[in-house]
């Protein structure tokens, strides 16, 4: 969080300590878990594809009630995932909700700090294990390697809640930016990258509809961010400046032993500089997945998930990225789909174990993005093994 | 036969309904299933003379529980679940307070003002107050 950002937040939350009545209403848990992962023939988890531990995931969160409208939120967590994202413990987010609307038929509240993006029907807690419906999300749409950019954002969001004969309405908008580290930077752009990259803004804007007691819910998001890369002293790239443009829509179906998942997505990628100061490309990738779960019982669920990306929709099979880049980049970068299978028990109320494998092929959703690690990703076929144990509080 | 005999059981002693009750101040009679609905999913969070709402609830495992989510909110347990994590793990909401027992249930609307909850039909007291869902 930038540092006026946070002197706002702080200030806010000293005026209103020191000018309502402070109710005595603080609530907080927290969740832990652990498992092992392999990801062979790839650098999604480590370069030697060796059985690892990285995937640990602690996190804990409060809520205080400073006023029956207005509340401060926080959450913390450590995360390793290995290549995944950089490891390390993040203030996941810290805000201030106000409540500014409430009636029997809208309702409204205003979020001021960092949040969480609850546009994407998982983003909300795509940390939280126990929220999560496997444990790797569909790379097409949560992909890991934009996480941190893609988590959270410092700024301002609005939702509002409209309840009626035609069902139930949500709106959400949020706009602002988010620091990027050197580490997320290189994960992203290329390894040997030595400048540094900004969010300039991040836009979001999302609605959903459940019609009046309907077991099928819809969601339409639109998104804008743009970035830009400052080279480092001496470095061979040039400066750049990045668009991301996403538009998504999303349906679920939830019946009492199954229910069904599935975002689709279109996103336009503009890169002016980087690998010379002219150069100028436009990508229209797409993406989306389906997702399955059946509820054998309370305590036992299995799911399976269909995922679909590629980088360029005119260039599905890669032919293009492998020969405008020399035949340096194979094909295979160019899109990245996958099929996933898995179970989730609920050994009691506090502990879930999930067990679950994908089946990949392509490497477009394995980081860095824009100078892909070919050395280790040589092969266009790769498997993810991977068990969790998770624990609440 | 022994479906008949069952069918027989229920007749006898049917299982009753889920009655929505709140704290005494609550300016409420009535309710409609969708404001009933907005309220245990964390949707609307104060009452019109903006007290705040506290919502209690029994275990997911409570076959009370089960009836309120299927017959009253017409969704599902697990989907309740769901979206208090979701509203708890993110910040945008508090997970309502999870008790053992119906009396404990009824102590706290009793108690706690802006409560509300649901016990079965022949627990409610004088104590807390019976809010119609129409």
């Amino acid at each position: 969080m930038n540092k006026a950002l946070l002197r706002t937040v702080l200030l806010t939350v000293f005026m209103l300590f020191s000018s309502v009545t402070v109710a005595e209403d603080f609530s907080w848990q927290g969740f832990v878990a652990q498992g092992l992962i392999r990801a062979d023939d790839s650098n999604y988890i480590n370069n030697s594809g060796k059985t690892s531990a990285a995937l640990t995931e602690l996190g804990v969160n409060g809520r205080y009630s400073l006023a029956a409208d207005w509340h401060l939120a926080g959450q913390v967590v450590y995360l390793d995932g290995g290549n995944r994202y950089p490891q390390g413990t993040r203030l996941d987010y810290l805000f201030l909700d106000w409540a500014f609307y409430n009636t029997e038929a809208w309702q409204a509240n205003m979020y001021f700090g960092r949040f969480k993006n609850q546009h994407w029907l998982y983003s909300g807690t795509r940390d939280v294990p126990f929220t999560r419906p496997s444990i790797i999300l569909p790379q097409s749409v949560y992909f890991d390697g934009f996480r941190d950019i893609a988590v959270g954002t410092d700024g301002l969001a609005l939702q509002a809640r409209n309840s009626g004969d035609y069902g139930d309405l949500t709106l959400n908008w949020s706009f602002g930016t988010i620091p990027i580290s050197q580490q997320q930077s290189r994960q992203l752009l290329g390894y040997d990258t030595q400048g540094k990259t900004s969010l300039q803004r991040d836009h979001k804007l999302s609605v959903y509809w459940q019609p009046a007691f309907s077991r099928f819910s819809y969601g339409a998001i639109l998104l804008d961010s743009a970035f830009k890369y400052r080279p480092g002293e001496g470095e061979l790239i040039s400066a750049a400046d990045f668009t991301v443009q996403r538009v998504m829509l999303n349906l679920r179906y939830q019946a009492e032993n199954w229910e069904f998942a599935t975002e689709l997505l279109q996103e336009r990628i503009k890169t002016n500089g980087f690998f010379a100061p002219q150069f100028e490309r436009q990508q229209l990738g797409q993406g989306g997945y389906m997702l399955a779960q059946y509820h054998y019982s309370p305590q036992l669920r299995f799911y399976t998930m269909l995922d679909y990306m590629v980088l360029d929709k005119d260039d599905r099979q890669g032919r293009m990225l492998e020969r405008q880049t020399g035949g340096v980049v194979p094909r295979w970068f160019g899109y990245q789909h996958a099929v996933a299978v898995g179970v989730s028990v609920d050994i009691s109320r506090q502990w879930r174990l999930h067990g679950e494998t994908h089946w990949n092929k392509g490497t477009g959703r394995l980081a860095p993005v824009l100078q892909p690690d070919v050395l280790t990703n040589k092969s266009q076929y790769w498997q993810v093994l991977a068990v969790q144990l998770m624990y609440r509080f | 036969m022994k479906a008949l005999l069952w069918l027989g059981l229920l007749l006898l002693f049917p299982l009753n309904a889920a009655t929505v009750v709140v704290h005494g101040s609550v300016p409420l009679e009535t309710l409609s299933q969708s404001q009933l609905r907005n309220i245990f999913t964390l949707r609307q969070t104060q009452w019109p003379d903006g007290t705040p709402v506290k919502v209690i609830v029994l275990a997911d495992s409570s076959p009370l529980h089960q009836r309120f989510c299927r017959e009253q909110l017409r969704l599902f347990p697990y989907q309740l679940t769901g979206i208090w994590d979701k509203r708890s793990f993110s910040g945008t909401g508090r997970r309502p307070q999870q008790v053992d027992s119906m009396a404990a249930m009824l102590e706290l609307v009793r108690t706690e003002a802006g409560a509300i909850g649901y016990v079965e039909a022949h627990y409610v007291g004088s104590a807390v107050k019976e809010v119609r869902i129409e």
